[in-house]
């Protein structure tokens, strides 16, 4: 923390290196000082915490992917993080990097989105503990003020809830840097006819990863059937998505893939 | 600005003490200062899997690591991977099964597949293509590098 206050501006932290040399590399980034943290202890470890999970930052993805406990606890987080990049990708690139780089893109996002997580930021004026809901403020931009990530903390998780991850990409393979992508974590009610909890994150949609609360509210306390399936659908689509035309899909087209893709994800989450 | 950092790393099997420049690539100081050109230079932006070498048995694209961050790791390269004059199962399989063509992908290929089974020699075949899925051929349609594969696989598992 020290070094960082001595270093100030022009000094970006190193962690797996799979963005950072990619910016260097095409001079987005100039003349900087990089500080490897991938090797401060207890960043690289990941812990089980009460009924959840605490990842260090610097725990690379496929490792967290491929861990038996986050299979078990959490397989949303696993699904999602296997197909964040190829192999060779996965086994560089952490897990605090990909949020750091704050990517509206960000395949880890819109999972921990979903589950609730919160990240722990410490910095020299100490340690302060933020939803991720709050930690993104726009493209590649987060709330870090000289801070460092350190953990990423993922709540328990209601047993009967049950999650799912798509992402949708031009070539259908885990390099794809995503089009949307959509992570929903929903319970139902234990005679499994009303969604008492239903979490949906959207990614690729707006400056940031985001909840899409609209959707998330219309069907709290409803019937789970097509019609209500079908209506946090469209809100998600029209109230929830703000997306952008760029060289990965239209605005138009984005929207119509949100809505297809939420309502394909309710419907399998649906599945008694 | 000269600085550079002197590393300790152990490259196929042998020690080597080298000094490297802070922004210089794992890939640049094993193909133009060590020569070990078998690790193909490709997209440079972890895309292609050309440059794939395995650090301490996990393939990494060389072209993403810098040098100096592989100070006390091992790092195998297509170089290293034969021994005593007989090629490695996967290099012979893939002779076998036809699946080199043009030949750039191959190292990466390999060194991807070997890195795989190293972990997980029961991997199946949907295995395989997602460990394969960042190693681009332009050249062979992918049918036969995954026949190879497969068959290094059934082998090391004892022909079941």
């Amino acid at each position: 923390m020290s070094l960082m206050e001595k270093l100030d501006g022009g000094v970006s932290l190193l962690a797996g290196g799979t963005d950072l040399l990619v910016a260097m590399k095409d001079g987005r980034l100039r003349h900087r000082t990089l500080v490897d943290i991938k090797h401060i202890s207890n960043l690289g470890a990941m812990r089980p915490e009460d009924a959840g999970l605490c990842l260090g930052a610097a725990v690379n993805t496929r490792t967290i992917a491929r861990s038996p406990l986050v299979k078990e606890r959490f397989p949303l987080l696993s699904q999602a993080l296997a197909v964040l990049g190829s192999m060779q990708i996965g086994n560089r690139a952490t897990i605090g990097g990909n949020l750091a780089n704050a990517s509206p893109a960000a395949d880890s996002a819109p999972a921990l989105l979903a589950l609730e997580a919160s990240v722990k930021l410490v910095g020299p004026q100490g340690e302060r503990l933020v939803p991720l809901e709050n930690f993104f403020s726009g493209p590649g931009k987060t709330v870090l003020e000289r801070e460092l990530l350190t953990e990423i903390h993922v709540p328990s998780a209601p047993d009967q809830g049950r999650g799912v991850f798509y992402k949708l990409g031009p070539r259908g393979a885990p390099e794809d840097i995503c089009i949307v992508s959509v992570a929903v974590f929903a319970v139902p009610d234990a005679s499994k006819r009303i969604w008492t909890d239903v979490r949906i994150a959207l990614g690729a949609v707006a400056p940031t990863p985001i909840r899409a609360r609209n959707a998330e509210k219309a069907l709290l306390g409803q019937l789970i059937e097509g019609r209500t399936v079908e209506d946090a659908a469209r809100l998600a689509a029209e109230k929830d998505a703000r997306p952008i035309s760029d060289i990965r899909g239209s605005a138009s087209y984005r929207r119509a893939m949100v809505k297809i893709l939420v309502a394909r994800a309710l419907e399998q989450l649906s599945e008694r | 600005m000269n600085i550079t950092h002197n590393i300790r790393v152990i490259i196929n099997g042998q020690t080597r003490e080298i000094s490297v420049a802070p922004n210089e690539t794992l890939q640049d100081l094993l193909r133009y200062r060590l020569g070990l050109v078998g690790t193909k230079s490709g997209c440079e932006t972890g895309d292609c899997g050309a440059c794939t070498v395995i650090v301490d048995g996990k393939a990494v694209n060389s072209c993403l690591v810098l040098a100096v961050e592989s100070n006390g790791s091992s790092v195998t390269t297509i170089e290293g991977i034969s021994s005593n004059g007989e090629l490695h199962p996967l290099q012979q399989a893939f002779i076998d099964h036809g699946a080199v063509q043009c030949g750039f992908c191959t190292p990466g290929m390999i060194l991807a597949a070997k890195s795989l089974l190293d972990e997980d020699p029961n991997a199946n075949e949907k295995d395989i293509r997602l460990a394969l899925a960042g190693n681009l051929c332009r050249c062979t349609g992918y049918v036969s590098i995954l026949k190879a594969v497969a068959a290094v696989g059934k082998t090391l598992r004892g022909g079941k």
